[in-house]
């Protein structure tokens, strides 16, 4: 218990401390060049020390090395860093100048990271972006302007049970009207959801707003200005992504967890799911291989009125303004760029090519799976670079969980979305 | 009929020892049993599952035992470079901070529990201030801060910020304030100067609040993440809970086998901490009235 001479003493040493700290904040966004100064094609040196996050992170020292061998004067230096907090990391870099030379940035997180002026924008005709998946370069893009090289992408396709669909005559959906049927024939397999979608948890936008692209809708205006849900065409996907609850296609209590929906998708109980390429280990951990092989199909989204765009992540390459050797990490990330290094970077890693000319050999070019995702990336598209996204994305979670618990129609909760993210703005 | 008074004495103690346990003590055995169940389940689901195969981890219905028991989770875990390294940076860095702490704290507890001085009360304020802001508000400017000063990236960046805390000095000071005045006046006139009575009456006194500061210490470094993930720029001073999120967090799913197993690794050592120091532990808290 507090003494009174404590809490005096506290409210002194308050008041004391609030005059030590004093107030006053600097604007932290700088007025800032089109593109960064050019570099040129001469081989990198010097060390050039990077930062990459979890597998990519312990993987890439082995693609550097090849550069290395390419161009012997420079040496790359690479810090393995986790994914979980990996963005406090990048800021605390940012705010003190005690930074590397370049960075690894998961896709949703660039504007964030753009918006505080610790970024470089990546140097005029550095690298060919019309080589790149539309998507990937999409969401390098902040405020009109290249912040990211991208390295590897994912995107999400349909996971189904092949041996239900067998047994049910039935084939992969390809339209919106084949969706429904097809699942519900799943579930006379003995499944008791025909898919899983989430219903609220964290990045449940991710699983939802797709359906609203599928449906036409852009969700932001050509200048990126201002949010625009309230469109037919979003409503529509709304509607669509509730009818397979109200059909009770999906539960209404869908994953929380990471590792949650592949146990009872090995068990039979689940039959269809929509995930990325990371998906197949997964299901091999939990499953076993045999079970991926004979018992898992994979086809793209089935389209819509409009597309069957799909969500698109990955990872992207960014060099700080403070680094010490700015050239070598721009040539660095201009050779990772490439189709080889791109090739070499997917036979280390696993990790999606970004680039579309590195898919035309070897695995790449021939694997069944991997050809479902390569069709799927040439629609998908990442949610809009703003600074404000990631709190348009809290709204969005909230308001798609009341719509899949029933709570509110697709129409209240679009209204509400659109009511708030207006208030919210684009941060423009 | 000796040996018979002697078996119903003993008869009638025992319904008596029966009747003493059945209304409340009954009640109360159970809720501890309920209690002790619901804080021994998680340890032992980690132990457990850190012997299974992931398959059979995320298992569904799941279950308890684990079927096929394996050590691939130890093997893979141990298999990644430099672990031995972490753990060394980790205990490095818990224990001098644990060593700063018993020190620091203590001299500071004392000074503020038994000598005048001028401005004490601020400073003591001061002290309780920082006990209450928040950590993630001064959180970036202490980085920056340890930067300037060249320590970013190094053992002594890791450990300098946490060589002292508030919570400990306000924890000293609360224990060191109920030691009588007289205890300390009577070693005065007996010609002891103050650093002969800090080490000669007021260290031995304090063994149960040292305990317990040293536990919270050792507790809070070892499991401290952001702090370490944002200071070491190379793998090389990494502490284990920042190398076990880079093995087993990945950006689309957690490798829970591999997770489990460093969970082992990292909770181990605490809780043979803690049982060598649990009746300081216990009796420190009870008497500084810290919950």
């Amino acid at each position: 218990m507090l003494s009174s001479t404590i809490a005096k003493s506290l409210v002194g040493g308050l008041a004391v401390a609030l005059l030590l700290t004093g107030c006053g904040r600097s604007d932290a966004r700088q007025a800032q060049p089109a593109a960064g100064a050019p570099i040129d094609a001469e081989p990198a040196d010097g060390t050039i020390t990077v930062w990459a996050m979890g597998t990519e992170g312990e993987l890439l020292p082995k693609l550097a090395a090849q550069f290395s061998q390419a161009n012997p004067g420079a040496k790359v230096q690479v810090t393995a860093v986790p994914w979980q907090d990996y963005a406090k990391k990048v800021q605390t870099a940012i705010a003190s100048g005690d930074a590397p030379d370049a960075t690894m940035v998961g896709a949703v997180d660039l504007a964030a990271f753009a918006s505080t002026g610790g970024l470089e924008k990546v140097p005029s005709k550095l690298v060919d972006y019309g080589s790149f998946y539309r998507g990937a370069v999409q969401s390098t893009l902040f405020e009109g302007a290249e912040y990211g090289v991208p390295w590897y992408v994912e995107t999400r396709s349909l996971f189904y049970r092949k041996d239900m669909a067998k047994a049910a005559g039935v084939s992969a959906p390809k339209t919106w009207e084949e969706y429904g049927p097809f699942l519900q024939a799943l579930q006379k397999q003995g499944a008791k959801w025909g898919l899983s979608l989430p219903t609220g948890a964290t990045a449940t936008w991710q699983s939802v707003v797709p359906f609203m692209w599928q449906a036409g809708a852009q969700i932001m205006n050509e200048d990126g200005t201002k949010f625009t849900f309230d469109t037919p065409e979003a409503l529509k996907g709304l509607e669509f992504y509730r009818s397979f609850i109200t059909s009770k296609i999906t539960s209404p209590n869908g994953p929380v967890s990471l590792g949650e929906i592949e146990p009872q998708f090995v068990a039979g109980s689940t039959a269809a799911l929509i995930a990325g390429p990371w998906e197949e280990n997964l299901l091999k951990s939990a499953g076993g291989a045999p079970f991926v092989d004979d018992k898992v199909g994979i086809t793209p989204l089935p389209t819509g009125p409009k597309s069957n765009a799909s969500y698109i992540g990955g990872g992207q390459w960014a060099v700080f303004k403070d680094a010490k050797n700015r050239e070598g990490a721009w040539k660095f990330i201009r050779w990772m760029g490439g189709p080889d290094a791109q090739k070499a970077w997917y036979d280390l890693s696993g990790d999606l090519p970004a680039v579309e000319s590195a898919w035309n050999e070897g695995k790449l070019a021939t694997d069944a799976t991997l050809a479902v995702f390569r069709t799927q990336l040439k629609t998908a598209q990442p949610g809009p670079n703003t600074t404000t996204w990631r709190q348009v994305t809290a709204v969005l979670d909230a308001e798609f969980e009341k719509v899949a618990k029933g709570v509110s129609s697709p129409q209240a909760a679009l209204q509400e979305i659109q009511k708030k993210t207006s208030a919210i703005g684009t941060g423009v | 009929m000796t040996t018979m008074s002697a078996s119903t004495g003993a008869a009638t103690s025992g319904i008596g020892v029966l009747r003493r346990i059945r209304p409340a003590r009954i009640m109360l055995y159970g809720a501890l049993v309920v209690g002790l169940i619901a804080t021994l389940a998680p340890f032992a689901w980690m132990f457990l599952g850190s012997v299974k195969p992931t398959g059979e981890i995320v298992a569904y219905p799941s279950s308890w035992l684990p079927r096929s028991p394996t050590l691939d989770n130890f093997e893979l875990l141990l298999a990644k470079q430099n672990f031995g390294l972490y753990f060394f940076n980790s205990t490095l860095v818990a224990v001098t901070c644990v060593m700063g702490n018993l020190l620091f704290c203590s001299m500071a507890g004392y000074a503020f529990a038994k000598m005048e001085f001028a401005g004490k009360r601020l400073l003591f304020g001061l002290v309780l201030t920082m006990l209450i802001i928040p950590g993630a508000t001064t959180f970036v400017p202490l980085f920056v801060l340890v930067s300037n000063m060249g320590l970013s990236n190094s053992y002594l960046g890791l450990i300098l910020p946490f060589l002292v805390t508030p919570l400990g000095v306000f924890l000293m000071r609360q224990f060191i304030h109920d030691i009588p005045d007289s205890l300390v006046e009577a070693a005065r006139l007996d010609g002891a100067g103050e650093t002969r009575i800090f080490l000669r009456v007021i260290v031995p006194l304090c063994r149960p609040p040292l305990a317990t500061l040293a536990i919270l210490t050792f507790l809070a470094q070892w499991n401290n993440f952001l702090w370490p993930l944002v200071i070491a720029q190379t793998e090389d001073h990494y502490t284990l809970p920042v190398a076990l999120a880079l093995f087993s967090v990945g950006a689309n799913g957690t490798n829970y086998g591999l997770l489990l197993a460093g969970a082992v690794t990292v909770v181990t050592p605490i809780l043979l901490l803690f049982l060598f120091l649990q009746r300081q532990f216990v009796q420190g808290i009870a008497s500084t009235g810290i919950k």
